[in-house]
């Protein structure tokens, strides 16, 4: 079902429905989405519990201004940037650097499947602040249009290009220097 | 290196995960169900306490500044004198003034009949 068929479900009304259409059609893009900035499978599938909970909760005030998508992959870039600062106090806590303590949930995580270079790239991408490493996972891997991403994020697609070309320099450089 | 290709997830994830969130709706209409009554009481208390509040607040007989001052003054009369302790003209404005005619209309107000009036008369 498309963007604007869930809207049209939503605007009659049939919203438990049109919420089901939404998770069948996101669920599985979003886990992606989310997983490559959490490192952990369980991490992600808690946070996509949370974000389908918000938009559920959320959903009666959606005017189909923006895309389904776009709005959810906003609500989940709010979620998943909670997480990541959650992650930095937890880091604190138990007296880690942020960057170690990634780096120890990307070795041990059990469902990771890539190769040397793909976990170098992962571990790089980790160190980046978390709004960069947002922007290059969406460019990178998600393959999202800028324009698409300056609606998600709020940021103008000017700032956008230039978040995404200072990440993958900074990247180039780390995994040049490992 | 793109998309997901270093990843695994268990078998059959993704088919229970949408089974999973797509019981959200049953499960938020459930959890507000279970907290409903007990904002119906908390709101009722609320209610109950504010309405409280305001009928006290009514029905307060106002003090006089006038009485407040006898009193004070009363304190200060020696206690040989219990008599300067009383105030007469005190002892007149407390005094009931319901007359005959506020009895009979209260009586008519409130419902009381003329054969429980003889009961009672005849009673008392």
């Amino acid at each position: 079902m498309t963007d604007s068929q869930i809207t049209d479900l939503l605007k009659s009304g049939h919203a438990e429905e049109a919420f089901r259409e939404m998770v069948a059609a996101y669920s599985e893009p979003l886990y992606w989405h989310v997983r490559r900035l959490t490192n952990s499978h369980e991490d992600t599938d808690d946070l996509l519990q949370e974000i389908f909970v918000k938009a559920w909760g959320a959903l009666s005030s959606f005017r189909g201004d923006s895309q389904i998508k776009t709005w959810l992959w906003r609500i989940a870039t709010n979620e998943t940037l909670n997480f990541l600062r959650r992650q930095r106090l937890r880091a604190a806590l138990s007296f880690k650097s942020l960057d170690a303590y990634e780096e120890q949930r990307i070795d041990e995580d059990p469902w990771f499947n890539g190769d040397d270079a793909e976990r170098r790239l992962m571990k790089a991408l980790s160190r980046l602040p978390d709004k960069q490493r947002l922007v290059f996972s969406l460019r990178y891997f998600d393959e999202m249009p800028y324009e698409e991403m300056s609606r998600v994020l709020g940021t103008s697609v000017g700032a956008l290009k230039a978040s995404y070309h200072i990440a993958a320099e900074k990247l180039r450089l780390d995994i040049s220097d490992d | 290196m793109k998309g997901k290709n270093s990843y695994n997830v268990p078998d059959g994830y993704f088919a229970s995960l949408e089974d999973r969130l797509g019981e959200i709706p049953r499960q938020e209409a459930g959890s507000w169900q279970r907290v409903r009554p007990y904002l119906a009481l908390a709101a009722a208390f609320a209610a109950v306490v504010t309405i409280g509040t305001a009928i006290l607040r009514l029905t307060a007989s106002p003090a006089t500044d006038d009485w407040a001052e006898d009193f004070a003054i009363a304190q200060l009369q020696p206690a040989t004198a219990p008599d300067a302790l009383f105030d007469s003209s005190l002892a007149e404005s407390l005094a009931p003034t319901v007359t005959y005619d506020d009895i009979a209309q209260y009586l008519i107000e409130t419902g009381v009949t003329i054969e429980e009036l003889e009961d009672y008369e005849t009673d008392y």
